[in-house]
């Protein structure tokens, strides 16, 4: 599926990513078209993943928003570079050494159809938090939105791996690697709600906050029991 | 479609007389086989398929090459772990994570011709060869790629044990993708062994295995003190 | 080193990159180069292959004088179009007796050797049952090619049609869609067929190498290759066997 002719964005790519993955999943590996699809797929994700930051941010508001909104796409695109010589290598390994394109262009689109699931959480997210949900539901709320685009990048990977040997595990040691850097990455550029009880803004902190999982489990508990003494100002 | 587990014979060396593969792309899921074109050299799909692929024909250049380029990759993945010092740690770490490939390459591996020979195992020694550089070859192209994901933690985590645990567990996965290609690339000529060969490689190749990790562990160990915490 | 260390590297990098990518697409338009050549920057590792490395010539049609042909002759291509579909069926049934034949022969010459271990009656079995798969899937193929709507050589004129008469560029881009599409298919059946004759041919060597291993006392030396080619191929046929060490 060729982009049309001078156009920048490719509406119908976006599409036939959410609706037939399994072809575009085929067009990566046949490398048909492969540069438009990553450029289409590069400008879906920063414009998702933006939306997205900017809807997280609102929670604090103000300057948050922009940081959020600045963060969330570069957290996105950092992940992405980091795992893409980790995805070639661990494809190659597992009986499908294709070229850096396919392998590129499969993991962009991937990541495209992660931002679009994101961007349609957007509005959801909005509005939970501008019904003034709490710092821990909100955060639960992102969490659980970017589980779901993680679901719906997932399909579009397995389908574009084929059948062959070494599947499963490839498809394990591919999200543990994105798990484990995207992990990092986000932590490394936090805060993206903001910090509670914490009126200014700050771009990044660098406090010990005990890591993304802990973070996140405290939150849980917090969600679960209200009344539970908390770790923060 | 998918079977019930069975065994399933080595990918080894393309029959040589067959017919040369028409001009076509491979199936998606499975490149397979180098394309090759009558009267031309043979093509590869990718550097990765170049590089784990064997030829059609014996040539001890090209499992040297594989062997190198295997080793300059995992040199990346050292070199990624020794910027959390910077400096010289770069280089020696480079070599460090090498060296563990090379010693199973050129210790283990000449060891454990040996014991092939006394065991009357249908192996020659380029087959052995293209095993072990088909195996270093893997593990050097997965610690190759994961050299900037090592390079994201070493830099940015403080904690020293996750730094550890991070460099440890890509070793780990790269030593057992290396192993496993090195039993594949046995298992079709030791199919053919008599029975009492069979027997004794139950007991030789999971000592060999054995043998390879504590070696390579060791070397690593030894050269990669970012790792271990030594100074 | 800290990341911002990293960070100066990686940007280091991706200027070197940013000055390829402008050189390569110097000829495209000055607008695209520097857009795609500021991405570079900070995307040299995602976008750099895009632009600096070669695209593979899958995209290109496998048999470019027949789809050529076809494009401005429908009926002759129609014509065409039904004689090799029968060729492939035609070949496709002979191939499968062939193979049917060579698997039997294989199974009872390795018979009570060690060999049987790796090809056993199930085995045969296994193999049979795949060449049974992708028989069917080639006659499901053929009946579509047929099937009013689906022939390539028509969805081809079409497209030929509206460039000629200036169409929309979004109409052209659907026919085009639908063109490649139809190749794709006509491309499929063309590789099974392909693929079962080669099969066949290797599974009758592989009957040839385990009956003078049978006869002579000793497997030679290329038996285990065929066997390793023999799962290749069916590996690219769409089979999935987990395997190991």
């Amino acid at each position: 599926m060729k982009s049309f002719e001078g156009s920048v964005f490719d509406v119908t790519l976006m599409s036939r990513i959410l609706r037939a993955p399994a072809d575009v999943a085929a067009d990566c590996r046949d490398d048909r078209d492969a540069s438009a699809m990553a450029r289409n797929a590069l400008i879906a994700i920063v414009v998702g993943s933006l939306l997205f930051g900017a809807a997280v941010g609102s929670w604090h508001g103000g300057a948050q928003t922009f940081f959020a909104a600045g963060k969330l796409p570069i957290v996105m695109l950092a992940t992405l570079v980091v795992c893409a010589p980790a995805f070639y290598a661990v494809s190659a390994v597992f009986h499908r050494p294709w070229s850096a394109r396919s392998v590129l262009s499969l993991m962009l689109v991937s990541g495209a159809r992660f931002s679009l699931v994101l961007l349609a959480a957007t509005p959801p997210l909005w509005l939970l938090i501008n019904l003034g949900a709490s710092y821990d539901l909100s955060k639960l709320a992102a969490s659980f939105a970017y589980g779901l685009a993680g679901l719906a990048a997932l399909t579009l990977l397995v389908r574009g791996l084929g059948d062959g040997p070494g599947k499963r595990s490839m498809i394990a040691l591919m999200m543990a690697i994105f798990l484990l850097v995207g992990a990092q990455t986000s932590w490394m550029l936090r805060p993206y709600l903001g910090t509670p009880g914490v009126q200014h803004v700050v771009l990044f902190t660098r406090e010990r906050e005990g890591g993304l999982v802990y973070q996140l489990w405290k939150s849980v508990e917090h969600v679960v029991d209200p009344a539970r003494p908390g770790d923060r100002p | 479609m998918t079977a019930e587990p069975m065994t399933m014979p080595a990918l080894s060396a393309p029959f040589p007389g067959a017919v040369p593969e028409p001009v076509d792309e491979t199936p998606p899921a499975n490149p397979g086989r180098p394309r090759e074109e009558q009267g031309q050299e043979e093509t590869f799909e990718s550097f990765a398929h170049g590089l784990l692929e064997a030829t059609r024909a014996e040539s001890w250049v090209h499992e040297a090459r594989r062997l190198g380029t295997g080793l300059g990759l995992a040199a990346l993945f050292g070199g990624a772990l020794g910027l959390r010092v910077g400096g010289v740690a770069i280089g020696s770490h480079a070599l460090g994570v090498a060296a563990g490939l090379t010693a199973v390459a050129a210790v283990a591996s000449p060891a454990f011709a040996i014991v092939l020979a006394l065991v009357n195992a249908p192996i020659s020694g380029f087959t052995l060869a293209r095993a072990t550089s088909g195996a270093v070859a893997r593990a050097g192209l997965i610690l190759g790629g994961l050299a900037p994901a090592a390079a994201l933690y070493v830099v940015t985590v403080e904690d020293a044990i996750t730094v550890s645990v991070v460099g440890f567990a890509s070793l780990a996965l790269a030593g057992a993708i290396g192993v496993s290609s090195f039993a594949t690339d046995l298992r079709t000529p030791l199919a053919a062994a008599s029975r009492d060969t069979r027997r004794w490689m139950t007991v030789a190749m999971p000592a060999f295995v054995l043998f390879a990790a504590v070696l390579a562990l060791r070397v690593w160990w030894l050269a990669l003190p970012v790792l271990t915490g030594a100074r | 080193m800290t990341l911002t260390d990293l960070a100066v590297l990686y940007g280091i990098a991706g200027v070197a990159c940013s000055i390829a990518v402008l050189r390569k697409e110097h000829g495209s338009g000055s607008g695209t180069a520097i857009w795609s050549a500021i991405a570079t920057v900070p995307l040299w590792p995602l976008w750099a292959p895009f632009v600096l490395a070669t695209p593979r010539t899958r995209e290109r049609p496998r048999h470019p004088p027949r789809e050529s042909a076809s494009a401005g002759h429908p009926a002759e291509a129609s014509d065409r179009a039904q004689s090799p579909r029968s060729a492939t069926t035609r070949s496709a049934d002979g191939a499968r007796a062939r193979i049917e034949v060579a698997l039997d022969e294989s199974v009872k010459a390795v018979a009570g050797t060690p060999m049987s271990q790796v090809f056993s009656r199930q085995v045969a079995q296994r193999i049979s049952a795949e060449v049974a798969a992708v028989a069917v899937r080639m006659e499901e193929l053929g009946s579509l090619a047929s099937s009013p709507g689906l022939d390539p050589a028509a969805s081809a004129a079409r497209v030929a049609e509206l460039s000629r008469a200036g169409a929309p560029e979004r109409t052209i881009a659907t026919a085009r869609l639908q063109h490649e599409s139809l190749l794709r298919l006509e491309k499929l059946r063309a590789t099974d067929g392909e693929a079962l004759d080669e099969l066949a041919d290797l599974l009758e060597a592989l009957r040839a190498q385990l009956l003078v291993a049978r006869y002579a006392g000793s497997p030679s030396d290329g038996t285990g290759a065929i066997v390793s080619e023999v799962w290749a191929r069916l590996e690219g046929l769409g089979a999935a066997f987990e395997g190991g060490a």
